[in-house]
């Protein structure tokens, strides 16, 4: 990018910035919410579903302390045993997919967010969210 | 059909047979079969799943064992009981479309051009399949009329609903011709030049999939294949669809709002959507946009028209073919599109009535049938942002529908695009904003009314149930399907059924469209192009594609309920009569296909 290409974005950018600052329509410019509590719900399901869990109650999954980056699910079976699951969204990191080298910022599928599951206390899964959902689907990716 | 007298069955057949213009002998002998599940293709039977790579990380599609019904327990928090197969009884059968976004690939007013600034950020606004969308509808239309008969029960279905998203950029053709591939028709997915596709996919760039040859783009880094003359075969074809066999029913989702779902829209975008010339630059593009917002002669018009000479960005416009059918549409526009329908399959305005186009109101309320009634929601922020909430007066007016319907006996079913993980945005306009109602006050609001059972949404594009229940084993099920754009591009049939036991269950089943697992190289007919599609957007790696499937909780399940009411009151020969008026649409709606 060179400097009258930075110039110009930094003006669109602070343009963006002056005509919304200040309302409550700052907040509602982001993406769709709900990816990392979406991604362990579903990651949860899955083990307990591979794993042949009598489910009762599914466990749903929350944030702890309204810390949008940690997350507990909690359920039981039908024969009385809690099912518990937490789960940690880290950083993305960056890779490089360019032909040119640009680095690329990692996409949602390679979210880290490591999950561990019990079901009576006991662990039956301990490991990324997104290598359940991959193997569900095929294989890693 | 053991609940109507003989004198009803033929009296019912009789009317039946003159409103449907069906042979009325014909038509007997098909009420007079029993009721037996269908054998017709869904996941029961096969799925589809992600295959092994074939090139770099490029994987194709394969097909998979069907997926058996999960029954949940969330609600009631009591193991059903086993005898329930034998006795329950099929009282309501849908079809659910959500998130169509059909696409105008070509159309200027589109942000394809912000991938260049980044593409997580900008996820969505150009995907590699876009070309390909009226593909994916006309299929899935075809696999929704392949089930229109339950594969559980053998009821046939009452009607579809779509939960919104159905115009992707806010562009009148994608609205003409989402209701168009509903309502059944042929249509060419093309604007601006004849048969030549113009747009970023042939533009340099390195966001974008060129399938012409992807070797210096970021996709074919990933391992996206060549497929020469793809998008110029895709603008070509002719796309058939004989629209839904059963009446169907629509509410706005944010993208049929705001454009992209998300943003407001400016004098500079309605001009641009309809001009000839298109941004194959971000920072070009969001000039465009900020130029729209000001007025002429204004300090910030002075300054973004100074910006735009100064950078040059004027260079970085292309010439494409003016095309005025691509206007952008305004709010009553949507609603006025949707009263144009035709009768068949209709019902005219699919939801919205003349009413609301006087009035201005964007949600409705509708009978199914019977013993259902459906609340047709706008949960879209008209403001800014894309996710939704629920505004004061409209709050109001649901709350005391459903009171309404609970003092009639009837059981309600909520739609809204946004679901509850969404219903969070408090975007409010500058002057004369209401109050918004969210996510928590919404769900309180909803378990008031034990005849509530189910929120059906979409949104997010993932298949997703969730349970809304007490305590006393009341509350109602949220029901949300992926869409027909992201990977697993798949909907939903819903039926909702009386056990007989106190209890009643609504059994979900997901539905892939109708194109086969594996595309066929070379293959650009309309099924070939919706299995290429699939398979694209299964390798869209912006997107995390095999997220969307959700998990077998979200998928093939029985949701059970404590029957909010004595459902017993609820004669056979009532049930039979609303399913007999069914069979008969469907018996028309067959008599007319061509053989």
């Amino acid at each position: 990018m060179n400097a009258r290409r930075v110039i110009a974005a930094a003006a669109v950018v602070a343009g963006v910035a002056a005509v919304t600052a200040g309302c409550s329509q700052v907040d509602s410019l982001k993406q769709v919410s709900g990816v990392p509590i979406n991604t362990l719900q579903i990651a949860v399901g899955t083990v307990l579903v591979n794993n042949k869990v009598p489910i009762l109650v599914a466990p749903n999954c929350v944030e702890v302390n309204n810390d949008s980056t940690k997350f507990e699910c909690k359920g039981k079976t039908t024969t009385g045993q809690e099912i518990l699951a937490t789960g940690t969204a880290g950083a993305s990191n960056n890779f490089t997919l360019s032909p040119g080298g640009t680095p690329t910022p990692v996409p949602n599928g390679t979210l880290q967010l490591p999950m561990v599951v019990k079901v009576g206390g006991k662990v039956i899964y301990e490991g990324q969210a997104q290598a359940v959902i991959d193997s569900s689907q095929g294989g890693a990716k | 059909m053991a609940g109507l007298s003989r004198r009803a069955f033929l009296a019912a057949s009789t009317a039946l047979a003159a409103t449907f213009a069906v042979p009325r002998d014909a038509l007997a002998a098909v009420l007079a079969a029993p009721l037996k599940p269908a054998n017709v293709p869904t996941t029961l039977q096969q799925t589809i799943t992600i295959g092994a790579p074939t090139y770099q990380k490029y994987r194709t599609l394969v097909a998979g064992p069907g997926e058996a019904y999960l029954p949940r327990y969330d609600i009631t928090q009591k193991v059903a009981n086993a005898a329930r197969t034998q006795t329950r009884r099929s009282l309501l059968y849908l079809g659910h479309y959500t998130d169509i976004h059909m696409i105008d690939a070509q159309s200027p007013a589109r942000l394809d051009a912000m991938n260049g600034q980044s593409m997580s950020l900008w996820a969505g606004v150009i995907r590699p399949q876009d070309t390909l969308q009226m593909n994916i509808l006309a299929e899935m239309t075809r696999a929704m009329n392949a089930a229109t008969l339950s594969p559980l029960t053998g009821a046939p279905m009452a009607a579809a609903v779509n939960t919104g998203d159905s115009a992707d950029q806010h562009s009148t053709l994608e609205l003409d011709w989402y209701l168009g591939v509903l309502d059944g028709g042929s249509f060419t997915p093309n604007s601006g030049k004849a048969g030549e596709y113009e747009g970023v996919q042939v533009w340099e760039n390195t966001w974008a999939w060129h399938p012409e040859d992807p070797s210096n783009d970021d996709f074919g880094a990933y391992g996206f294949p060549a497929i020469p003359g793809l998008l110029n075969a895709a603008v070509s074809q002719t796309v058939t669809s004989p629209g839904l066999a059963v009446p169907w029913y629509a509410v706005f989702g944010n993208h049929d709002t705001l454009l992209n779902g998300f943003a407001p829209i400016d004098s500079g975008l309605r001009a641009l959507a309809t001009g000839d010339r298109k941004a194959d630059d971000w920072q070009a593009l969001g000039e465009v946009y900020l130029r729209g917002m000001g007025q002429d002669g204004s300090v910030f018009n002075r300054l973004t028209n100074d910006i735009w000479t100064q950078q040059g960005l004027d260079a970085r416009m292309r010439h494409v073919t003016a095309d005025g059918e691509r206007k952008l549409f305004e709010q009553l526009d949507f609603i006025s599109a949707h009263l144009n329908s035709p009768a068949t399959p209709g019902p005219v305005g699919h939801g919205f009535t003349q009413d609301n186009l006087t009035t201005g109101q964007t949600y409705w309320a509708a009978d199914l049938n019977s013993q259902f009634r459906v609340f047709g929601l706008d949960t879209c922020n008209q403001t800014a942002g894309a996710d939704g909430a629920v505004p004061e007066d409209q709050f109001n007016w649901l709350k005391a529908g459903l009171a309404q319907a609970q003092q009639e006996k009837k059981m309600a079913i909520v739609l809204s695009h946004h679901n509850s993980v969404t219903l969070e945005n408090a975007a409010e306009p500058v002057i004369g904003g209401q109050t918004l109602y969210h996510a928590d006050e919404f769900i309180s609001m909803l378990r008031e009314f034990p005849n509530m059972v189910a929120w059906v949404n979409g949104h997010t594009h993932i298949n997703t149930i969730r349970p809304h229940g007490d305590a006393q084993g009341r509350g109602f099920w949220e029901i949300t399907s992926a869409s027909c754009v992201d990977y697993p591009q798949q909907q939903q049939l819903l039926e909702f059924v009386d056990n007989r036991d106190g209890t009643m269950s609504i059994f979900v089943t997901v539905l892939d469209h109708a194109a086969p697992a594996k595309w066929s190289k070379n293959d650009f007919s309309q099924t070939g192009l919706a299995s290429l599609s699939r398979e694209l957007s299964a390798n869209d790696w912006i997107e995390n594609p095999p997220m969307r499937i959700g998990s077998p909780l979200d998928r093939n399940t029985e949701l059970l309920l404590n029957a909010p009411f004595d459902l017993s009151t609820i004669t056979d020969a009532q049930v039979e009569a609303d399913q007999a008026k069914s069979r008969a649409r469907i018996a028309s709606f067959d008599q007319r296909q061509p053989k």
